[in-house]
Formats: structure tokens, sequence, C-alpha cells
């Protein structure tokens, strides 16, 4: 359907829009108008996806600057789909506008999702394929190619070089599978096309760490316009994305590797200085003069980009003491060797880069500033050097980008050692976190650099929260509920067993018998009265091994195994995809199955149980983190002096996001049922932060609920869900026709010319008062 | 240092790995978990502590590894850094040649000039690392070292106090940190009591039989108050804390051995004295257009000036220049050509909404009037 918001005409590839789209659209076009960032949470499963890409797309083509869009998601699927919604709405534009639109959209994923050279795309590993890749296709291979030297090359990379530089690929918008296809049939490397059209798309769809890890931003997103309109999806875990892409840690292995490495480059460099010393030569008295290569920039094969994020770089010379390469490799040796030094340590150390720093420097004589420049120095040298086989310097240069990062940044970041892996464990296995605690770092260039940045997600709430903790304002702020014609999911909080006994995953009682029985009990109240399949979320793998164990001995999973097939999520990811594959099954043709999974695994997000694939969820406790972890508590420290959220506050809101996502997995669309149950008295007080669309349809009569009460509700509900619901009675309430959307904005507008004339005539008669007011000065004036 | 002994100490603890055998002595950690192994900078040979103590305990004496020509004495024997013995070589080198090449960025002219500096000195400690003309680099580091004694000394002194600094800073941050979460924890204690005394409150009164509706009239009151004076109290803590900061600061600044005065105004050297400029930078530029030496005048509208000056060379006579007429006449064409419309208008419009906002206060100043009026009548 057509219809115009303001004066920008809209082109929406579906007959009907729901209410919330609307309101969504409207909100972004206000963003975009007004320029600045915006928060918005809409219902999981209402189109989010495709009202956000059909708004920027008419506002993108309405405009002459043609602002461009990076739309980044968080896995693979969800890319995916994002680019299929996208190209349905340009065929349904291409249908309805009658001409074809100057067009392209592309998406980026790694080289091992992208790669079509034979034997480099059998390889399992993302980063042996990287660095396979690099040997084929890095400039320095060509360069001995043309030499005459025999060198093998890719010869899907080398095709592109033959294409005119812009225009590698016909406009349109192509899908990862469509970019492979038409890569095969051309003989071109879809890679590099995609990274060489970045410049020349109108869309970009790839994921968060393209643009927030500076490792790989610096590479690929950094010819980006300031202009582009830059959109975070799923972006409720975007903190810990921001953290993690700063963080860094090492073990004692890593650290071996990494000697090796350096034993390696030292053989490299007396190789070369016997066989070709000129260049060796060439990269010092270029390192002399303080010059950075040129096409450095350009180098999209580079070892490694700097990690410190751009506005950080020291933009000067590298120091003299590092400029030789054999000093370098001296002082790497040094920095590992006191590594390890540290490593031996068996009581935990806790300290801020500072006096990392410091004693560094007491015992190694390392100062600060070559140190900050290791990273640069590396890949310099590794050009240099020509090495291909990268993968094995990944450790050397890990250790190279926490050096990079310990003497760049003296706040925000934390040195924890823990020499052991748990509190009872006796043989040392000591690992070094470096961690980033304040999310703000990682994510403060994209809201410096982009005008527009539009963070959005099914469940972001609370809202306020996020502009706190990455630090940056917003224009608009909006949670969307759910306009439903009739009530298609039942949220519960389920507080107290049959026997009236509290149910918690507290820590003081959450291994007693009567909870476990409890939660037993629900479990097969649940398994018998909800239709295929039940999905139960456990706070933590522990706890999930513990209970069933205990469900086990109390002879509650048999009783749950007339009912259903019982399948259990484990930390193996393909263990989990087999449950996964199996639990389908059973849902498909049988009684269906229940799935026991953690709140934080894999399951969690973006695995979908939408219909008949998730009737029921069951969270089973408050989720939250582990909290005697040192990371967290030093995290949580960090957060309250730094932007005063208190630890209780910040767990209650990790807890609460993180079991709203569990929630939001049953229902994924306005013809889904499902319900929803919370079983823990805790929920009680923590309603509130759900996400609003949840809130709405949970009425306070259901937030204290026992057992078989909820099972009463439930059995009631799903009485109601059985009947038949004919499409036409949801029409003008929950899904609009595009008379429905006329009349409303027509509505709108009415409104607004009243509340406008109100606003008018309280004005007049202001005006009037202060007119008589006048008069009457005047006339004291006279007098 | 602490930090390295507790290194030393964690390393005794550590559980024993299989390769630990003196090469003197030939006793393993599996015979003698308590063995220590010792190294002598001279030759770094290790050597469990017994064998030290044994072949050392009469004075000095050779070396008991095999071609190694060196004699040691017990007192320089130490427990060795780091694992990798060459690096622990290095960094006692690195520890000399630093003592005598202390120099700092800001003493050179340029950076590139304190890099090359930095180049030199490594090279010199590469050349002492790797045994390569080590008379000639001892012979230079020597002369240096006597050369620019006072320089060496001085910067030294600059160098511990900044470290002093830098530690007591890091102190004080600590100390503050820890009050700062025993604040808090109190806080959240004293939160949490009055919580309970309040719920407590609640039950007494609903037992000592007052009305249930007056009861949680008063307990929601005693919650707004309660939330009111928290957010005052977070004004207020935020204010100490900034206070604290502040005086937190001031010691810092004031605090160690020798006294150091913050705020001492620095010597500014008089900038050079330029030129005497009657227009104060003010510069005559043409920004439309460029003045030529001649124009083609039959295509210039008649202008009378010109046409004057041009006919009559008697108006040329009293050092008349025709340029000036053209300067002229090219300033009024131009005139006006460098206002934009849009700025005017931006212009136009702040002052529309500065009329609102007068328009307001002229509002409030009407009712003021009000009042003084009611107050007249009396």
């Amino acid at each position: 359907m057509r219809f115009h918001i303001d004066d920008l005409e809209i082109l929406f590839p579906y007959p009907r829009i729901y209410p919330e789209q609307y309101d969504y659209m409207c909100d972004l076009k206000r963003t975009l108008d007004g320029g600045g960032h915006c928060v918005l949470e809409m219902p999981s499963g209402t189109g989010k996806t495709v009202s956000l890409l059909s708004l920027i797309i008419a506002y993108q083509q309405h405009h002459p600057e043609k602002r461009k869009l990076i739309y980044c998601s968080r896995t693979m699927s969800e890319i995916e789909k994002a680019l299929a919604e996208l190209k349905a709405l340009m065929k349904y534009r291409t249908d309805q506008l009658g001409y074809e639109e100057e067009f392209r959209g592309l998406g980026l994923t790694s080289r091992k999702n992208l790669c079509l050279h034979p034997s480099v795309k059998r390889e399992k590993s993302g980063s042996v394929v990287d660095s396979r890749c690099r040997s084929l296709t890095a400039g320095f291979v060509k360069e001995k190619k043309e030499r005459g030297e025999s060198v093998d090359l890719c010869v899907y990379h080398e095709n592109l070089d033959l294409l005119e530089p812009h225009n590698l690929i016909p406009p349109g918008v192509w899908t990862l599978d469509g970019l492979l296809r038409y890569g095969e049939e051309q003989k071109q490397c879809p890679y590099f096309t995609a990274r060489r059209m970045m410049p020349f798309c109108n869309v970009i769809i790839y994921s968060y760490h393209y643009l927030l890890d500076p490792k790989i931003a610096e590479r690929v997103s950094k010819e980006l316009s300031k202009d582009c309109i830059v959109v975070f999806d799923e972006a409720h875990n975007i903190d810990n994305v921001c953290i993690e892409s700063l963080s860094i840690d090492m073990t004692e292995d890593s650290l071996r590797k990494a000697t090796r490495g350096v034993d390696n480059l030292d053989r490299k460099i007396t190789e070369m200085k016997s066989t070709d010393a000129a260049k060796l030569q060439n990269e010092y008295a270029k390192l002399v003069e303080g010059l950075r290569e040129a096409d450095e920039a350009r180098d999209e094969q580079a070892f490694m980009a700097n990690p410190a994020l751009p506005d950080d770089l020291l933009k000067e010379a590298i120091p003299g003491n590092i400029r030789r390469a054999e000093h370098f490799v001296a002082f790497l040796k040094r920095f590992i060797e006191y590594l390890k030094t540290r490593m031996k340590v068996l009581h935990v150390v806790a300290e801020n880069p500072t006096s990392f720093l410091a004693h560094l420097k007491e015992l190694t004589f390392i100062e600060k500033k070559p140190l900050r420049f290791c990273a640069e120095r590396l890949t310099s040298l590794v050009r240099t050097l020509e090495l291909t086989n990268i993968e094995d310097f990944q450790p050397l240069q890990e250790v190279a980008t926490f050096a990079t990062l310990v003497a760049t940044y003296d706040k925000g970041f934390l040195l924890i050692l823990e020499p052991y892996e748990s509190e009872t464990a006796t043989v040392p296995n000591p690992i070094l976190h470096f961690t980033c605690l304040d999310a703000a770092i990682a994510i403060k260039p994209v809201f410096d650099r982009f005008s527009s940045v539009i963070i959005t997600s099914g469940t972001i709430s609370p809202l306020e929260m996020y502009p706190k903790m990455l630090g940056f304002s917003t224009i608009v702020q909006e949670s969307y509920t759910m306009t439903l014609a009739r009530k298609s999911f039942l949220p519960m909080i389920v507080t107290r067993g049959s026997d009236q006994g509290a149910i918690s995953s507290g820590f003081q009682i959450r291994n007693d018998p009567s909870v476990v029985r409890n939660y037993g009990n629900l479990l097969t109240e649940f398994c018998k009265l909800s239709p295929d399949g039940v999905v139960v979320f456990f706070p933590s793998y522990l706890y999930m091994e513990s209970i069933i164990s205990m469900w086990q001995g109390m002879g509650i999973l048999d009783t749950v195994w007339k009912y259903k097939l019982i399948l259990v999520e484990t930390p193996d990811s393909q263990e989990t995809s087999l449950a996964l594959e199996t639990f389908r099954t059973a849902c498909n043709n049988g009684r269906g199955a229940v799935l026991l999974c953690v709140a934080r695994g894999k399951v969690s997000e973006g695995i979908d149980f939408d219909h008949h694939y998730g009737r029921t969820v069951i969270n089973i406790g408050v989720p939250f983190q582990y909290t005697e972890s040192r990371i967290l508590k030093a995290r949580l420290e960090f957060l309250r002096e730094t932007y005063r959220i208190r630890e209780n506050d910040f767990l209650s809101f990790d807890a609460m996001r993180h079991a709203a996502q569990c929630l939001g997995r049953v229902l994924r669309g306005k013809d889904d049922y499902g319900i929803m149950v919370l079983a823990d008295r805790r929920f009680q007080k923590k309603r509130n932060q759900l996400p609003k669309w949840m809130n709405q349809y949970l009425p306070d009569s259901d937030t204290n609920l026992s057992v078989d009460q909820a099972t009463a509700i439930a059995k009631k509900f799903l009485r109601e869900m059985s009947v038949t619901y004919p499409a036409h009675l949801q029409e003008g309430i929950s899904t609009w026709s595009l008379e429905d959307l006329k009349m409303h904005q027509a509505k709108r507008d009415e409104e607004e010319i009243r509340f406008l004339q109100e606003k008018g005539n309280g004005v007049m008669m202001e005006v009037d008062e202060f007119g008589g007011l006048d008069d009457e000065d005047m006339l004291d004036a006279d007098v | 240092m602490s930090k390295q002994a507790q290194n030393n100490s964690a390393s005794a603890r550590r559980p024993p790995e299989e390769d630990e055998i003196c090469r003197v002595c030939k006793s393993s950690r599996y015979l003698n978990p308590n063995m220590k192994f010792l190294v002598n900078p001279e030759c770094y040979h290790e050597m469990c502590e017994s064998c030290a103590d044994r072949i050392f305990a009469s004075g000095p004496a050779p070396c008991p590894y095999a071609g190694c020509t060196k004699t040691l004495r017990r007192n320089k024997f130490r427990k060795q850094t780091f694992a990798d013995l060459k690096v622990e070589r290095e960094v006692d080198i690195r520890k000399r040649v630093n003592a005598i090449f202390n120099k700092r960025e800001d003493e050179f002219n340029s950076l590139r000039d304190y890099n090359n500096y930095l180049n030199e000195v490594e090279d010199l400690t590469f050349n002492l690392i790797n045994k390569v003309d080590i008379e000639k680099t001892e012979r230079k580091l020597l002369s240096y070292a006597e050369a620019n004694r006072r320089a060496i000394s001085q910067n030294d002194v600059r160098a511990s106090k900044e470290s002093q600094r830098l530690a007591a800073e890091e102190r004080l941050k600590k100390e503050q940190a820890i009050q700062r979460r025993e604040a808090a924890q109190r806080e959240l204690d004293e939160e949490r009591r009055v919580r309970a005394e309040g719920k407590a409150d609640v039950i007494h009164k609903l037992a000592s039989g007052e009305s249930a509706t007056k009861v949680a009239k008063e307990a929601k009151k005693t919650v707004l108050k309660r939330t009111l004076f928290k957010q005052q109290a977070e004004v207020d803590k935020q204010a100490r804390l900034e206070a604290a900061a502040a005086a937190s600061e001031a010691t810092l600044n004031g605090d160690g051995d020798d006294l150091v005065f913050a705020g001492l105004k620095q010597h500014v050297e008089a900038a050079p004295l330029r030129p005497y400029d009657a227009y104060g930078g003010l510069a005559f530029e043409r920004k439309m257009s460029n003045l030529q030496n001649s124009y083609d005048d039959g295509a210039l509208p008649r202008h009378e000036n010109l046409y004057y000056l041009k006919q009559d060379p008697r108006a040329m006579a009293g050092g008349y220049n025709i340029k000036e007429v053209y300067s002229q006449v090219l300033c009024e064409a131009f005139a006006g050509l460098g206002v934009f419309l849009s700025d005017e208008l931006g212009e136009k419009a702040g002052a529309a909404t500065r009329g609102t906002g007068t328009a307001g206060a002229a509002v409030a100043a009407a009712t003021g009037s009000g009042d003084v009026q009611m107050m007249d009548a009396f």
C-alpha cells in the first residue's frame, strides 16, 4: 500500500499495516528530520524490520542527498532475513512506481561465508580462511607474480581487477546467496565485491562488529560518510558487544604461542637480512621519516588494524627504540616474558592500566609510548616481511592489541588476573583478563560520527538505561504497545506453588526440595495442558543440571515424559542444534516436546519458537548474572561510580532484559498465541521493568498466582484461543487497510488542528487580556 | 618491588614441574620440593640454593659450569625474575643503560631528535646485549656518563619524584574508591532498614486497629517524602563528592617531603615586537571583484566622472588617479552582493522567537502590574 507521512510517500509492501508500525515510522521520520539519535522498542513479531526499511528507503529516495543506510544486526540469519525483506520491498517499489530505481543493497559477512575458492572455502575455521585468502590475494603476492615468481593467486579475486571499480556488480538487492551465485557465474570474488562496492551502495547490511569493533571497523567502515543512517537492530545486548570488542583474555598457552610467533619473526628477519636487506632498510627509513604509507589505509589485506579507537590514535612517528625490526622483536619478547612472569602469581590481582604500566616500567624498562605503537609497528613489520601464514601469528597479534590498548586507555579498563579457574581448583590455570568496563567507549565514535543512530529491539526496556550506559542523548525515545483485537498472549507471574509455598531461584532456597517440587509441579501441569511445544528457561546451566537431577529423583520427569518428549540444551552448540531439530520434529508430528534451556544460552537469543513450536514459555527463576564473577563486580563498581547506576538496579535490569528476551521467543506475530509464565516470587516487584507491550497485557490480578490458579487461567485462555479467529475481525483494530490508515491520519490531523486552535485561542485570549491591561495602563497614565 | 617479592614467593609455592633439575648437583624438584634456583648476574648460570651455599661458602670461587671461567661470589646470587635467562640478562643491562641515558622528550627540540636519540640508545643497548663491540660501547657509555653527570642526576631526581607522586595519587584514589564503596553500602543498608521499619510500622498500626485507608495514605505519604529526601540527598552527595575531590587534589599538590606550591606563575617570555600596524590588523581586500588596470570604457555604462576624467587631461593634473574611480564604481556595483537572504531570514526568525519570549515576559509583567493595581486600591 502507498500512503503519505507528512509529505513523504511511503510504499509499504503489504496490503495491511499494524497501527504500531505506523507510529514507529512516524517516530523514525521525526528522528531523521531532526537529525539525532533514538531508542525505539517495538514488540517482537510486529514487522519491525520491514517498517524500518520501507520508511528509510522512502526517505532516502525522496531526498536528493540519498543518505546511505547502514543496517547492523546480530546474527547471520537476521542479516539474511533483512536482505530478503529489502529485496521484496524493492520489488514492490519497482512494481508500484513502474520503473526501477538506481539502487544497490548489499550484505557483508565474513570471508568464510563468502568464499568461492575451491580449496579455501573448505576450511572449517574462519581465521584459517582469512589467512589463506590473504596469502592468495595480498598485494605483494601479486607483485611477486608480476616479477615472474611462481605463486598461487585467487582467480576470483584477480577477475575483479578487470572490472570497473565502481561497477563490480549490477544495481539491485543482493542477498548473500545471490551474491555467491553471481560470483560463481561471473567468476568474481563475492567478498571483495561487497567490500569494494560499499561506498557505492544505498543500503549495507552487516553485523555489529563491522562498526563497533575498532579492529574491523577501521578497515571496513572507514570510508562511510557522516550523513549515513545507522540502525542497530536487536540492540538489547549492544552494551555487551561494545565491551567485548575491547576486551582481551590471555592464557599461558596463548603467551607460549606468542613467544613462538616472536621467534618466527626473529628468524624471518634474519633471513631477510641475508637475502633482501634493502627492504628492511627501506621500512626503517620510512619510519624515521614518520611516513605512514599512503596506501596503508586502503590496504584491505592488512594483518591487523589498530585496536584503539580513531580518536585516541597517536598520529606521530614510531618511537625510535622500536624502529629497527630487531629492536622491536626484542621489545616484544621482553613484554611477553613480563606477562608470563605476572601469570605466575597465585592470588587474584586487579589493577588499573596505570599501575600495570608503572610496574612494567620498573621491571622491564618498557615505556608507555612504544607500547602504544605496538600494533601499528607489528602490522608494518608483517607487511615488510611479506608473511602469508598469518594464523600462526594470531596470539602475537592479540598481545600487540593488548599492549596498544593498555597503553592508550587509563580509564574504563581493568586488568584482572585469575590464577584458578574456580574457587575450588588446586591446579593453577591463570587467565589475564583485560576488560573494558565502559560500553560507551567503543560506541562513542559511532555516535560522534553519524548524525542519526537508531537503536531498536523487541525488548529494550527500560529505555532510559541505554542512553545512560552508552553515553548519548536521544531526541526520540519510545516504546510501543501492541494492538491486539483479542488478547493472544498470556503473561503470568507465578509466585507460589500449589501448597502456597513461595517459589524462587534465590540462592538460599533454590535447592529446597519443596521449591524444586513446586517447580516440577508447574512444569508437569503446563506440559499437560499446552499443545505442542513448551520451552523452559533456567538461570544457569549449573542450576538446570541440579534441578533436573532432583526432578529425576522425585519422579517428576517420568510424569512429564508421559505428555512430552524432553530435550535439553547443552553448552555444546552441535548437541543443541540436534536437540532443536528433534524438538521441531516432535512438535510437527506428535504431542510435542519440552525444551529445557538456559536464559543466556544460544536458544534464548535468536531462535524463534513461532506458532506450534512454542505455545508455552516458562522462566524458572530470575536469570541474574553470576554475581561472583570478578569482571561483573568490577563493572558494577564502575557503573556506580561513573554513571550512578546502582548495582542492584543494573543486575535487575540485566536479568529482566534476558527474561523478556526469553518470553519474546514464543510470540512471533499477531496470528501467533502463547502463554508466558514467570515463575519466581521476585518477578512481582520487577514487573515494571518488563517491556511496555508485555506489561500492558499483564493485569494486576495475574501477578501473584499459585500454580493451580495459573493452570486454571491458562486452560481458559487456551480454550479461547482454540476458537478460530477470522482475519476480518482484526481489521481496523490491530491491522489497518489503507482506508483505516487514512481515517486515522484524518483524525489525527483534526486533533492537531483542534489542539492548535485551542492553543491559538489561548494566545488570542492572552493577547486580549494583555491589550485590555494596556488600555487600562494608558488610562492610568492619562489620569 | 613488593609485587616482585610476591611473584617470587608465589613461584616457590607452585606445583613442581618436571624439568626442574639443578644442573650442578642433579637434585630435582621431585626429591627436594623446597628447592630454590639462584642465578649470578656475572654469567647467569642457574643452580640450586644449596649448591650456591656449598660452593661459595668460603669466599669467591669459579663457576661450576663447564667452560665458564667467571669467578662468582655468594652475595651476588639472587632469584631470577624472568623464566627466560636471556631476558633476565637483557633487563640487567637495560637497568644500567637506562640509569645513564635518562633524557626526556621535553629536552629535545623535536620529536624526531628524541626518536633518533632513542634509536641511538637502543643500538648501544643492543651491542651490549649481543656482545658486539663491547669495549667500544663501554667506552662510549662511560664517557657519556662522565660528561653528563649533572644532567643525569637531575633527571634521576625528577623521575623519582614523579614516580612518588604517581604512587601517592594511586593510593589516594584507592582510598577514595573504598570510601565511596562503603558509603554506597551504608546507604543501601540504611534504605533497607528504613523500608523494613516502615513495613513493620504499617503492620503494627493495622494490628492496633487503625483504619486501613488511613494507614495506606500515610504509608504513601512517607514513601513520597522518602523519595524526595533521597533526591535531595543525592544532590548533596554529588556536591560533597566534588568538594572532596577538589580537596584531595589540593592535598595531593601539597603532599610529599618537598615543598611544591600550586598555582605559581609561569615565567612567560615577552613576545618579540612587531612592526606597527595603523589599522590594527584590518585588511582591505576585495572579496567580490578584481581591480584591473584599465577597462574597456565603451562597454561600461557612461559614468559621469569617468567620462569627464577621460576627456579632460586637466582633471588628472592634480594627481587624481583613474583607478580610484574604477574602484568606486566597482564598489557601487557589487554592494550588497555578499549579503545572503537565508542568513537574514534566520536572524529574523531568531528575532521572532525572541519576540515571543519577550511577549511571555510582558504577560508575566502584566499580571504583576495587576497585583500592583490591587495594592493601589487599598
